[in-house]
Formats: structure tokens, sequence, C-alpha cells
């Protein structure tokens, strides 16, 4: 009983957030829709932005906040805060990725807009000669692709054989070590903590 | 009666946390957390994956998501708190009562709703308290002792004050020497097997983004014994136990303060109450207790909280986060105060206030839950995210970003590896404010910037380049002290310093003109700046940090009919400018006195205490 009760807590509390979040979604994109509607379409993006970051899997606001920022981007003239624009688009849908990743198929255009548009500035910002122009393309992209992010299997693998081997431990010895040592739970709880232990220490090599 | 407290507490906590990056080392938290690497010293690898767990859930952002594991924590150590108090008194009430006292307490509540490795730091303690306090109600048993020593080996992978548990235990195994010495060998094992969690380092010391790697057993020591915090170290922090009577006295005097700030002053007769009657109970109990409470309190702030004045961050970093255990072991004595108070109401004949009185002592402690609504509600906080993302827009493509202290290097790592936001900037952290070594830790994989178009001449040590393209961008303004002082100078930028060559003159309308080009988001910024809701000094910091670059927007715009002027004085390095005032700069500056209203230091809980409210006193 007090077991369930303690999964229910921490359902209600993935509820909460939900809700939470869901309300903070439609307030921001209210405010949002406001400082457009004033001709503030940083302050917008911005907002929008924050729409996506209080993201709530299949919340229509998601989906809006997507097409106002990508309209936003598609109208702003200045080179700079169309980058701005662009780059917080991706980066705020980089934020939200967990183990699948969400709305991940405007990434791809975005980042083509992003890499043309940074090596346009950086020539004009710069004025480096011509035929150093696909080494800069090359280098931005280099560093655009590259993911810190580890394997989100492995490192699942990883996580959960660490709260598994720990949960083992604690188990040998409330059920093995009671007044009689209970051969069979020492033995099976020692079986279960070497594979966690050997899944978490893979885990962790592979990720 | 219990769970429904706890959902209501939950509930609150979720309200009041914060949606995006806090401020502090939240960001550090997050990146080392998502690549599964290393945290600062001594690294907390138990805690970095179980932040990376909770990154896999699918809703919100992947900081909001690391902020639940403190929520979900701080919920648990509760929990542990009610079974503590209902072992000893078997009242309910009274364990409602030393619940709720804690859960609203300015600390714990702040602690719950932030990226922070103190509520499992808590919760670890309080498991091996509750453990404890069975040992004392039903006797020996070598499960406790096991458990103990295990629990022991996992807060080393957390966080070291855990360690500090040792003392109580060794006071309560004094009674069951024989016991505790026939099982010393296999709790010793026990105690690796939970040190073992550490093996987290070696593995992703090189894998994942480190701040200091671990490749080999010199460099584990480095971190794990937090070397590189030299006086700050866990060895020199442990030596502090014999040095000065003075640092005690300071110390008592500083525990005091944190408690007053945290529970209503009526609470102490209580707590004294509890002490003696808990010696009532059991001695060995009341030893004990006492024991963990001046462990964690005295002991505790001799360690690290012992100096007779202050600055404010020190409060906030002293004060406001390491006294978690204390806080409880508080809420536990005063439950059992109140404990005494309404078993003497029992046996009157007076039956109304058998009722009133338990619940009326709830009732009021409840109270505090509309000052943490204000004062520890992390909701509106965007501004540690905005700030850094508005300074790493205002950049030009391949930029070179010099940060320094805690808030804006981890923020502009974050951007870099988890938000992945422009990372054309190559972040240098300033090893010293006034030396001129950088440590490329926000420029990584440093093989992919070092030998890149754009920084490859930066990596060789010339910085003129760069600096003449107005490419470098620096937190901090270079002191006199700096030998960088010699080639390059300071411009004021989009709350940065733009470094240029000391010989490369620009007409200031220039940079002026370029500065005004980011006015929206700066304004945008500074909104949050001036509504936020939380006293978090750290944020405090960040909003004033930026101020003057603010001010330098004002005086950036043009303004036709100016109706006056101000001298505006920066405070640093005799620095003044002046502002043309008119209609065209007019909301900035309003704007200006309302983020000034909102960041005074004296919305700092413990600001009359510290070191800055006794200079402006004199």
């Amino acid at each position: 009983m007090r077991r369930l009760l303690i999964v229910f807590l921490i359902v209600f509390i993935i509820i909460t957030s939900l809700g939470v979040l869901l309300k903070n979604q439609r307030d921001l994109f209210r405010e949002a829709e406001l400082v457009q509607a004033m001709g503030r379409p940083l302050m917008a993006v911005s907002l929008y932005e924050r729409v996506i970051l209080n993201y709530v899997p299949f919340s229509p606001y998601n989906k809006k906040a997507i097409e106002r920022m990508e309209n936003l981007c598609k109208n702003l003239n200045d080179k700079k805060y169309k980058l701005f624009c662009e780059e917080t688009l991706r980066s705020s849908l980089y934020q939200t990725r967990s183990f699948y990743f969400p709305y991940n198929e405007k990434i791809k255009e975005t980042e083509k807009r992003i890499l043309l548009l940074k090596t346009e500035l950086y020539i004009e910002h710069n004025n480096p000669p011509d035929k150093d122009y696909e080494k800069i393309y090359k280098d931005l992209k280099t560093m655009m692709e590259y993911d810190w992010y580890p394997s989100v299997f492995w490192s699942l693998i990883a996580t959960v054989s660490l709260i598994l081997w720990i949960l083992c431990i604690t188990f040998t010895i409330w059920k093995g070590f009671s007044k009689q040592i209970n051969k069979r739970i020492l033995i099976s709880g020692t079986a279960g903590f070497i594979l966690f232990f050997t899944l978490w220490l893979i885990g962790l090599y592979i990720a | 009666m219990i769970y429904i407290f706890l959902l209501f507490f939950s509930f609150l906590y979720i309200i009041s946390s914060s949606k995006v990056l806090n401020s502090g080392d939240a960001g550090e938290f997050v990146v080392s957390a998502s690549t599964l690497g290393i945290a600062h010293p001594s690294g907390y690898p138990l805690y970095l994956e179980i932040l990376k767990i909770f990154s896999f859930l699918p809703f919100g952002n992947i900081s909001f998501r690391m902020v639940i594991v403190s929520v979900i924590f701080s919920i648990f150590s509760l929990y542990l708190i009610y079974r503590i108090v209902l072992k000893i008194t078997n009242d309910k009430w009274t364990s409602v009562f030393s619940v709720v006292l804690l859960a609203v307490s300015y600390s714990f509540w702040g602690q719950s709703v932030v990226i922070k490795f103190y509520p499992l730091n808590l919760f670890i303690i309080i498991f091996m308290l509750y453990l404890c306090i069975k040992t004392i109600f039903d006797g020996y048993d070598r499960r406790y002792q096991f458990l103990l020593s295990f629990m022991i080996g996992l807060t080393l992978a957390n966080h070291h004050t855990g360690f500090m548990m040792l003392i109580p235990f060794f006071v309560l195994f004094l009674y069951y020497i024989k016991n505790f010495l026939k099982n010393l060998l296999p709790s010793l094992f026990f105690f690796c097997l939970g040190f073992l969690v550490n093996l987290h380092m070696f593995i992703r010391g090189q894998k994942g983004f480190a701040v200091n790697s671990v490749s080999d057993l010199n460099s584990f020591l480095f971190v794990f014994l937090r070397k590189s915090f030299e006086s700050g170290s866990s060895i020199e922090i442990a030596k502090n136990i014999t040095s000065g009577i003075d640092g005690y006295l300071y110390a008592i005097k500083n525990a005091f303060i944190v408690l007053q700030n945290n529970f209503p002053f009526y609470i102490i007769p209580l707590f004294i109450i509890g002490i003696w009657y808990s010696f009532r109970i059991s001695k060995k109990l009341a030893i004990f207790l006492t024991t963990f409470f001046l462990t964690y309190s005295v002991l505790l702030a001799k360690l690290v909280f012992s100096g007779s004045i202050m600055n404010m961050d020190a409060w906030y970093m002293g004060a406001h986060q390491y006294f978690l255990p204390m806080l409880s072991g508080f809420a536990i004595l005063s439950g059992i105060g109140f404990f005494f108070i309404i078993k003497q109401i029992k046996k009157t004949s007076m039956e109304l206030l058998k009722i009133v009185v338990p619940v009326a002592l709830i009732l009021m402690v409840s109270l505090s839950i509309f000052e943490r609504l204000i004062d520890q509600n992390f909701n509106d906080n965007y501004i540690p995210h905005t700030v850094t993302k508005t300074i790493l827009t205002s950049m030009p493509v391949g930029s070179v970003y010099l940060t320094y202290g805690d808030n804006h290097t981890f923020q502009s790592w974050y951007f870099k590896y988890v938000a992945k936001y422009r990372e054309d900037i190559c972040g240098q952290d300033y090893f010293d404010p006034e030396s001129n070594k950088l440590l490329s830790r926000g420029c990584q994989p440093e093989s992919i910037y070092k030998n890149s178009y754009f920084f490859s001449d930066f990596f060789k040590g010339d910085f003129s380049y760069i600096s003449k393209q107005q490419r470098m961008y620096s937190v901090i303004s270079i002191s006199k002290r700096n030998p960088l002082t010699q080639s390059l100078k300071n411009q004021y930028w989009v709350f940065t310093h733009l470094l240029i060559p000391v010989n490369l003159y620009f007409p200031e309308s220039y940079i002026e003109k370029k500065h005004t080009h980011w006015q929206e988001l700066q304004y945008f910024t500074m909104l949050d700046c001036a509504s936020y809701k939380a006293d978090d000094q750290f944020t405090r910091l960040l909003c004033n940090y930026s101020l003057p670059f603010f001010a330098y927007l004002a005086k950036s715009i043009e303004v036709k009919n100016p109706s006056g002027t101000l001298e505006y004085d920066t405070k640093k390095e005799n620095e003044k400018f002046t502002i043309k005032v008119g209609l065209e700069n007019r909301e900035i500056l309003d704007l200006y006195s309302k983020v000034l209203q909102n960041n005074k230091p004296e919305r700092f809980k413990y600001y009359t205490y510290t070191k800055e409210y006794l200079e402006k006193q004199k």
C-alpha cells in the first residue's frame, strides 16, 4: 500500500508539472501574441521560445509557437535578427529532447538556413578572401554538428542499472541478513548486483 | 493524512519551481548530467546519474526535468521526517507539525525548487537518521549497520557533508559496541560497495563533459578531495575543527541566525522543550539527536561558515545551502516539544483545546507558505537564461567570449553544450581576473576550435586579429593588473565588454550604433530583472551586474531634444559617462530604475548580517 502511495505521489508530481507547464504555455503565448502585435519581433521570438521551453506533449501551443517563430524568422529582414530567430527556434527544440526528439524534422531545415546565415554574416563582418568561403562554411558546419549528447539507449541502460544495483544491495542486506542468514536471497541479490553493476559499467563505457 | 500534506507540498514546490535554467552552478550540472560527465569537485556522480534519468521525462525542457529531482527528494525527506517523529512520539499530529515546519522553511523550500544536489544529500542523511532512530527504538540489528555503511559510501558519491553522519553513528554504536565491532568487516565491505558509484568518474572522466577530467588515481583524488579549492578542499576544511575557539563562537552565532531566519521565533521554546523532553523519552535518543543536531549546526558551521563578518555571497552559499540537515534536526526536536505541549493539554479536561491547539499551531506555521510563494518562487525567473542568451546573441559569428564566475561561465556552457545555441562562439573562462591565463572549457572539443578558420590565431596566443575584428568579448572589464591590458582595452557592449586593441580607434558613435542594434533584447532582459519575485542572490547579482551596460545603452541612444543630462558613475575604476535624457531613452531609464528597485540588496533575507550592510551603516 505504502509503495503504491509513493508511485501515486510521483504520478501526482508529473500531472501537476504538466498542468503548470500548460498554464505557463497559455500565458506566455498570449503575451507573445500581444508583443508581436505591438511590433516587437525579437521579444515575441523570446516569448515563443519560452512557450516551447514549457513543452507539454500534444499541447496545441507547441505547434503554434513553432509556426509563429518560423513566420517571424521569414519576415525579419536584418540578417543578425534572422540568425537570432532561427538559432532560438533550433535551440529551444534541442532543450526539449528526451528519449525522443519532438519536432526534430524542423531542425534540419533550420540548420541549413543557420549555416548560410552565419557564413554570410562572417564574410560581411570580416571580409575574408573568396577562396576561404568553403573552409568557413565547413568549419561552422563541424561546430554545429558536434553533439555532446551520449547514446540515449546506453545512457538509459547505465543510469537505470545504477539504481537497480543500489536497490539490489539494499534488498540483499534487508532480506538476506535478517536474524537467520537467507542464503537464497544472498545468492539472488548478489547475482542481481553483479548483473546490473556490469550493465552499469558497460553502459557508461559505451554511452 | 501525511499523504495529503505531501501532495500539497509537491504541488506548491512544482508551481514555484524554476522552469528553465536557474542561477549558480545549475548550468554546469545540466551539462555534466546530460553528457554523463563530471561536475566540479567532488564530481557528484550519483546526483548526475539521477539527473540524467530525469532528463528523459518527455515534458518541459531539460532544466525543469532536473528540478523535479529536487522536488522528489525533498518530498521523500519530508516523508522520512514524518516517520522519524512518528516513531519517537507515536502521534500523527506531531509528525505533521514537524513536516510542515520544515517544508515551509526558507532554505528547505528554496533548495527544493532549483537544480541542486542538497535535497538528495538531505534524503540520504535523513534516511540514515531514520535507521539510527529505528536502532534506538527497535534494538540493534546488523541490517541497519550494513545499510548505514552502504549509505555512507553512497553519500561520498554526492556531497561530503553526508560523511559527517559518522559522528552521530559513533555515539550511537558506543551503546552496541560489541555487536558493532563484530559486524565491522562486512560493514566496511558495504561501505566500499556504496563508494563504487565513484567509478563513474574514471569511466566518464574523459568521455563526457568534465570540469576537471579524471584519467588516473591522482586526477581522481584531485577531484574527489576537492583539491582545486585549495583552502576549501575537503582535507583543509576538516583541519578547521581544531583551529581556534573564536571560530566556534562565530559558528554558534551564525548557525543561530540561520535558524532564526528559517523558523518563526515562537518555535524556539518548543525546540528547547524538545531537547529536554527527548531526555525524558530516552537518554539514548536525546544524546543521539543532540549529537546529530550539533554535528550539522555548530560543527558544520565551524568547518564552512564561521567567519565573523561575511559578504552577501558567502551568506547566500553558506546559510542558504549547507544547513538543511540542521533545519531537519530542529524540526524533529521542535516536534518533540510540540508533542510534550499536546500531551499536557490532553491531561486537562478542556476538550476544545485538545483539538484547537495542535491545529492552530500547524496553521500558524503554515502561514509562511504565502511568504515562500514570493521569496522562493522561481516560476517567472528566466533571468539566467535570458541574460546569457542576449550576450551570446549580440556577438558576431566566430567570437571569443571570456567569462568569470559561476553564473556567466556555467550558463554559457549550458547554451553551448545542451541548448546548442551559437556553437560558433568559443567560451574561455579566466583562471583569475588578474591573470591572462584562460581555460578553454567553453570551447570543447578543443580540436575542432583550435584548428578552425576562426580561432587558430587565438589559440596560438595572438589576439590581435580577432580583437581588431571586434570578435573578442569579456564579462569582466580587464583590470589594470591583468597583463591583457597591455594590448586590449574595454568598451561597453551588451551586458559585456568588447575588447579592442589599445592602439585602435573607433569613433564612439560607431560602437554606440552597433550597441543599440540589440536594444529590444536588452530591454526584454531587463523587463525580467524588474519583475522576478524570488530572493535569489545570484539572480540579483546578474541583474545588478548588467545595469551599467544597460545605462550605457541609454547613453548610446541618440536623443534629439535632451531635457537634461545624467552623470552615470559605474563605480568601477572611476568610470563615468554622461547620458542625455530625452523621449527616445525615457523608457530605458524608467526600466533602469525599476530594475534597481527590484534588485536592492535589502531584499536578501540575510542582508542585515552581511559585510555590505555593516559597511553601509558605517
